[in-house]
């Protein structure tokens, strides 16, 4: 017993450090934003703010732009994340065969996530410029489009265009991830599935797909809440533009350019529980299907 | 099936497997292709769309240096991330060997809570961290950045310190136990040396991230004096006030992943577990 | 030994009065080296040291984040830049300067630029260099289709369609006829006043009519003489498009006139420059009145130094140096007249003729929230460009967004507390 609570002393006092910071950058910065969000605090004089309750998430949630900024984060999670899946997935599937040249095609796949974001934002920003890019030149010269095409510009294609170039710079995370999986896995029953003569498509179905579930929700859920938090990205690729804000951007926007700091708050708690939501929502469906695979 | 069609059909499949592998390689390299070609157009040379160049010019990577102020850019990027690096390992190496090999009370809920610390979006500390640093008068200086940058590293690498610390055998502790080790020693002395691959695996994720970071950098800084390479490209001007070089964008952008690239390269192995390690593992 | 020591005591002695003042500037290169040359002559004459701090290219940003310093009252920089739409949220934090300059310096300048630095009777900035919307045409190809340049719009339109139509079905595919900076920023907003003023007509107090009448003018420009790419467009892009020859007529600061007469510009020598066209009848050519000045600080611990610097950069000669040699717009009328200048730079004539009308932006009504009224005026511009919302609807939407925020300005009880210092 002694020796436990001693080791327990020790433990705790190991964890200091750690609790520290993360108490100091993590979770007071966190409370104090709550806070500002229930004031009209102003960028140059934060500490002498009002109180004044709940006004600020009144005005937030009748502000059309808000509920814009709201949508295009939500269509933005829900097409990325799945394309970045189904793309990871078979990247992962190619680089789990053994073959020539793997190493390097495994080097290739993670350039776009050694790349800056704000450095993918430039090269895709000039490689799709409307005059000027390489992209409508290759189309157009392939006879794929008439005329070019204005990615960043028009209201639907720059939605695509912010969804195209976070597909590119996060699909090596995605699939590095599953390639983990798939080798984490057994290989006792592909094995024994061969040789009974199982066709390859329902090996995959039946019995790759349900032994990497866990793996893929564990991707899903990091992906998902990255693509609900993105801020690097749209801000250099499209900023300004109302089609593509996203909540991070909004709350920035009001927090920095309008020195709204009560108003940016509110908008940052909302996004804080849209994101706490999520989360919640994904490990309650993890559990489940762990617990019934069991 | 005769054989010759089995051989065939092998074949193509072989091919098209290729295909794919080609395809892959190049839409994830063309792009940083296409900007390192651009970084070696000078002038409007730079707006022509031929795949490859007709001239090429050093111009836009000397003029980075020369004329702007990239180079202190540069130096701040490397300072604070390396600052950022050390001490949260530090930091995570105490708290992972506790969380890791030390049975004790909330050991779970701990590691939740500082897990869940990297589900938080940047914006929801920005009010509370941008107060902070104004009230320690830290604005506008490189350990504004490396405070902040805190909140992204210590949680990832705590939590992948950990899952490497786990998979240390039981045996050499408890022989170390034996011969009346305490928790510092044991640390110190035998886990360091055995999970020092980890260590610097974690700190090339966190480096990666730390110079990688712009939402903080671009809130916290003012002026050359702190600012960091990513918020400098985005700010990155010519000759004129409205002049947007794009060539000498091009030429920075490049200079700044390169290393990032190489890096990536040689240590793929280790980067792929120390990603996986978090996530599967843990 | 006592030499030895009196002279010490000198040396320190100037020292200690010595001031070392810090200046911000949003300048990089060509612009830096003129500034920094500036300063080092005054170091000079003066014994004091500068240190220049850069600002984000940005005006916005640059706004921000000189909001910020300003407001936590900090003593770290004395002189800034500032842009023209700062003045009114300056009015609280920087040094009167009429009593240091004489009636006949001030009489030199634009009257509308000093009444544009102008708060409550008193002048709180001082003027630098003026930046004026100018329209940019393609001299050969208005020749080759024997057109003058355009005085209205309705003109304008006709032509740009004309050239556009001819020179594409001749092979030159990519020309379009008129691109100005659509992106929704500043720009755009400066655009916005410009179309409403050139119609007749005034942004704030809205006067409805005329706002319809631009807004419709807005709406048919995309696709028909310009591409919706403009919607992206910035200062350079237009640049970029106009001086590799594919644009006909282009909407932007005079800046781009130096750079699209270099050396290796595919349009040299096939370049015009005027003021803007008007609207119909009602109306008259209106540039917004853009630039930069220069302003002190209130909680600068150098005051002195720092108006002295801020006079030794607005003169006269600094002014015509930085125009012979870098195409920067003087403030001062008579520079205009001035042989050298003309000379250089042939373009000025036109650049005096839009300062004699330009017009302001709605900045003053509005203090430190003009950064939202300008975000959602170019908003709702982008959506008129777009024909998504009818000019009427525009307008109505406009009036009611403009009223909401100008009630905030006026009820807040932190802009009470501001102007009540």
């Amino acid at each position: 017993m002694q020796q436990h609570s001693s080791l327990s002393k020790t433990a705790w006092l190991f964890m200091t450090p750690c609790l520290l910071v993360l108490f100091v950058v993590a979770a007071w910065p966190l409370l104090r934003t709550f806070m500002l969000s229930l004031t009209n605090a102003r960028l140059e004089d934060i500490t002498h703010a009002q109180w004044i309750g709940s006004a600020n998430f009144r005005d937030l949630f009748v502000d059309a732009e808000w509920w814009g900024a709201v949508t295009n984060t939500l269509l933005f999670a829900a097409f990325s994340v799945p394309c970045e899946a189904i793309l990871g997935l078979m990247i992962a599937l190619v680089l789990h065969k053994t073959f020539k040249g793997r190493g390097l095609l495994r080097a290739a796949v993670l350039v776009p996530w050694a790349i800056p974001t704000i450095v993918s934002a430039r090269m895709w920003g000039w490689m799709l410029h409307d005059v000027y890019g390489i992209i409508n030149e290759l189309l157009v010269r392939l006879g794929a489009i008439a005329a070019p095409l204005p990615w960043t510009a028009s209201p639907t294609l720059s939605f695509v265009t912010i969804v195209l170039v976070d597909v590119w710079k996060t699909t090596p995370f995605m699939a590095l991830l599953l390639l983990a999986g798939l080798q984490a896995l057994p290989q006792d029953c592909f094995e024994a599935a061969l040789v009974d003569g199982v066709s390859r498509k329902r090996i995959f179905f039946r019995i790759t797909m349900p032994l990497l579930r866990p793996t893929l929700i564990i991707a899903l859920i990091f992906r998902t809440l990255d693509a609900l938090r993105v801020f690097d990205l749209v801000y250099i690729l499209s900023s300004g533009d109302s089609n593509t804000e996203t909540m991070s951007i909004y709350a920035r926007r009001h927090f920095v350019d309008y020195a709204n700091v009560g108003y940016g708050s509110a908008a940052a708690v909302c996004l804080f529980f849209v994101v706490a939501l999520v989360t919640v929502f994904y490990i309650n469906m993890g559990r489940r299907n762990i617990l019934g695979d069991a | 099936m005769n054989s010759t069609a089995l051989v065939l059909r092998r074949g193509l499949r072989r091919l098209a497997f290729y295909c794919f592998c080609v395809m892959i390689a190049s839409l994830c390299l063309f792009p940083f292709y296409w900007a390192v070609v651009s970084s070696f157009k000078g002038g409007t040379e730079i707006f022509a769309t031929d795949l490859i160049p007709r001239c090429l010019t050093w111009q836009n990577y000397f003029t980075i240096f020369q004329d702007t102020t990239f180079g202190y850019a540069f130096v701040n990027s490397v300072i604070v991330s390396f600052s950022t690096v050390s001490i949260a390992l530090l930091v995570a190496t105490l708290a992972s060997f506790a969380l890791a090999r030390i049975p004790f009370r909330g050991r779970k809920r701990v590691l939740c809570a500082i897990l869940s610390v990297t589900m938080f979006p940047q914006v929801a500390i920005l009010s509370g961290m941008f107060e902070l640093i104004r009230v320690l008068d830290l604005y506008n200086q490189r350990s504004a950045l490396i405070l902040s940058y805190m909140t992204m590293t210590v949680p990832f690498t705590t939590w992948t310190l950990t899952s490497f610390m786990r998979e240390v055998p039981k045996e050499l502790e408890e022989a170390a136990i034996i011969d009346g080790a305490g928790s510092f020693t044991i640390l110190t002395k035998i886990f360091f040396p055995i999970v020092s691959p980890a260590l610097v695996t974690t700190g090339l994720l966190a480096f990666i991230a730390a110079w990688n970071e712009f939402l903080f950098a671009l809130t916290f800084t003012l002026t050359d004096k702190a600012r960091t390479v990513p918020v400098a490209i985005a700010m990155l001007s010519g000759a004129s006030q409205h002049e947007l070089p794009w060539g000498n964008i091009m030429a920075a952008s490049v200079l700044v992943t390169l290393p990032l690239v190489a890096l990536v390269m040689i240590f793929q192995r280790r980067i792929i577990s120390g990603l996986t390690a978090g996530a599967i593992k843990g | 030994m006592t030499v030895f020591l009196g002279l010490c005591c000198a040396a320190f002695a100037t020292h200690a009065t010595a001031a070392v003042l810090k200046m911000t500037c949003r300048a990089k290169g060509q612009e830096l080296t003129l500034c920094k040359q500036a300063v080092q002559q005054w170091e000079k004459k003066t014994g004091h040291t500068v240190e220049i701090v850069s600002l984000p290219q940005s005006s916005s940003e640059s706004f921000a984040l000189t909001q910020q310093q300003l407001s936590a009252h900090a003593s770290d920089v004395d002189v800034y830049q500032v842009d023209t739409t700062w003045v009114s949220f300056l009015s609280t934090h920087a040094v009167p300067l009429d009593a240091h300059f004489s009636a006949q310096e001030l009489a030199a300048h634009f009257p509308v630029i000093l009444q544009n630095n102008t708060v409550n009777g008193t002048l709180i900035v001082a003027p630098w260099y003026a930046d004026v919307d100018m329209l940019f045409y393609r001299k050969d190809l208005l020749e080759k289709y024997g057109e003058s340049p355009p005085t209205s719009w309705e003109d304008l339109l006709r032509i740009a369609q004309k050239i556009q139509e001819n020179e594409r079905a001749s092979g030159h595919v990519r020309l379009w006829g008129y691109i100005f900076r659509g992106k929704a920023y500043e720009g755009l907003t400066c655009h916005v006043v410009e179309w409403i003023e050139s119609f007749g007509g005034t942004l704030w107090p809205l006067d409805t009519d005329r706002v319809i009448q631009a807004f419709a003018f807005c709406a048919r420009l995309i696709p028909t003489t310009s591409p919706m790419g403009v919607l992206s467009y910035t200062e350079e892009e237009v640049r970029g498009v106009f001086q590799l020859g594919d644009a006909v007529f282009a909407h932007n600061w005079p800046y781009m006139w130096t750079l699209t007469q270099s050396e290796e510009s595919p349009v040299k020598g096939k370049v015009g420059i005027t003021v803007l066209p008007q609207g119909q009848l009602h109306g008259k050519p209106a540039s917004v009145l853009g630039g930069w000045g220069l302003c002190v600080s209130r909680y600068s611990n150098h005051q002195e130094a720092a108006i002295d610097l801020v006079r030794w950069l607005t003169r006269s000669e600094e002014q015509h140096r930085r125009a012979l040699q870098a195409s920067y717009c003087p403030t001062i009328h008579a520079l205009y007249q001035d042989p050298v200048l003309c000379a250089a730079h042939p373009f000025f004539v036109h650049v005096a003729r839009a300062l004699e009308t330009v017009v302001l932006r709605p900045a003053g009504a509005f203090g430190r929230s003009y950064s939202q009224v300008s975000a959602s005026i170019a908003n709702v511009t982008q959506k008129v460009l777009l024909k998504a919302i009818t000019p009427e609807a525009a307008a109505q939407k406009l009036d009611q967004d403009m009223k909401t925020l100008h009630k905030r300005v006026t009820e807040t009880p932190a802009t009470q507390r501001a102007t009540g210092q």
